[in-house]
């Protein structure tokens, strides 16, 4: 369902978080559908319920997700422009970086063979 | 809240050699914690300590509240996978399992048949001749039947195949989902378990050394490269490892941002670039600090 990458320094319960964020960008689930449980996804994902229970603790405390009475998690209707907003909020970071790089000296071929390598591994 | 785990000052020795040299350390309930080490650093002597299957010399040992007092009556309260199960010969799996049930008075025969369903076993397969797959799922289903709240696992997946070490890693999850366990865990593929693990104990010259979060690990663990300034030396014992030490460019690995942070403020550095690394290169990093990869 999501991915997420062992070797980044992206912590865990931030990458599950953007996961479940981008499946709603990509319209996979939609306001009102149940979110997968913490169990399975940490089956899926081969880390700690307790990583997933805090990134669902986070998403729920931001409104994306919420409880309905001991049935699970549910997509909020706030979620679709919640995600949206996140996405603005990482194209503005990509931008920084490509700025960063171009400010260190990184040739634009570099940045764009990054790009492309990128684009290899997470089609 | 108590920790699940206490150790202080254990001492043991076999002979004139001395493994364990005043052991410190304590695991809150909840944690899964990863026990690194090299081979011989004592990580199964310091597994039998708390099982209280051998004694240590000096120090104490709580696990739940139970100290170890030779009866071995703490291991009802412990899920043990040994890194070598062995068990009677003579037996089939489920004679193992109905033996083992007669051990334990909080064995669940229920959890017991549902872990031999989900973990594939057949009850009638003989010990003998069984293959190393099969022998580590028996040891899980004799380690988790009874219900622990601690676990101890000794190189739980050596020997096993990709297949069987998901298995046995899903239901491990599983065990964290369903309650609030304690695991001590030694493992030389450490990085497979890197999305359970809380924290790793670095255990070398009988002591744990350092205790590292490993959240901290995966987002500040970083490679400096850098230039020392002419005349400018490293100060020495810093827990570091040097990648090079030829030449004037100096690459090194250190675990925490703040060490990062205090070496580009030295001074001491032309420049000094920091680039990411990945947990599973920290957690082999981490061993060639206790090789004593320091620089000096």
């Amino acid at each position: 369902m999501i991915q997420i990458d062992q070797t980044s320094p992206i912590p865990i319960y931030d990458q599950i978080k953007a996961g479940l964020k981008g499946l709603v960008t990509k319209g996979l689930l939609r306001p009102g559908d149940q979110a997968p449980s913490i169990r399975s996804l940490a089956l899926e994902l081969k880390v700690n319920p307790n990583t997933v229970a805090r990134a669902f603790r986070e998403l729920s405390g931001e409104g994306f997700l919420e409880s309905r009475r001991g049935d699970g998690n549910y997509i909020s209707e706030a979620a679709l422009g919640q995600a949206k907003d996140g996405l603005a909020t990482v194209r503005q970071a990509l931008r920084h970086a490509l700025l960063g790089a171009r400010l260190a000296g990184l040739p634009w071929n570099d940045i764009e063979e990054v790009v492309g390598k990128t684009k290899e591994e997470q089609p | 809240m108590n920790p699940a785990i206490v150790l202080t000052d254990v001492r043991r020795s076999f002979g004139s050699k001395a493994v364990l040299r005043g052991v410190t350390a304590s695991a809150l309930p909840g944690k899964v914690i990863g026990l690194l080490g090299r081979n011989g650093e004592g990580k199964t002597t310091l597994f039998k300590i708390l099982l209280d299957m051998l004694a240590a010399d000096s120090g104490s040992v709580q696990v739940l509240g139970q100290s170890p007092d030779g009866t071995g009556s703490l291991r009802q309260s412990v899920g043990y996978v040994p890194e070598r199960p062995a068990f009677h010969g003579f037996m089939t799996v489920g004679e193992v399992l109905a033996f083992r049930s007669s051990l334990f008075k909080g064995w669940h025969a229920g959890k017991a048949d549902k872990l031999v369903q989900d973990l594939g076993l057949d009850p009638a397969t003989p010990i003998r001749g069984a293959s190393k797959g099969t022998l580590g799922k028996v040891a899980w289903v004799c380690a988790a039947a009874h219900d622990p709240s601690v676990f101890l696992l000794d190189e739980p997946t050596s020997g096993l195949d990709a297949l069987v070490r998901e298995d046995v890693l899903n239901h491990l999850i599983g065990e964290l989902h369903d309650g609030f366990k304690t695991l001590l865990i030694a493992n030389h593929r450490m990085e497979e378990l890197a999305g359970v693990l809380d924290e790793v104990w670095l255990l070398q010259g009988g002591v744990i050394r350092s205790v590292h979060p490993v959240e901290t690990l995966r987002t500040q663990a970083c490679r400096l490269t850098g230039r020392l300034k002419e005349g400018a030396v490293l100060p020495a014992g810093l827990p570091v490892v040097s990648l090079r030490t030829d030449g004037p460019v100096l690459e090194l690995v250190v675990f925490e941002r703040s060490l990062a942070d205090m070496l580009a403020a030295s001074g001491s550095f032309e420049s000094l670039e920091r680039a990411p690394l990945a947990l599973g290169e920290s957690l082999k990093y981490l061993l060639r600090l206790s090789e004593g990869g320091r620089h000096d």
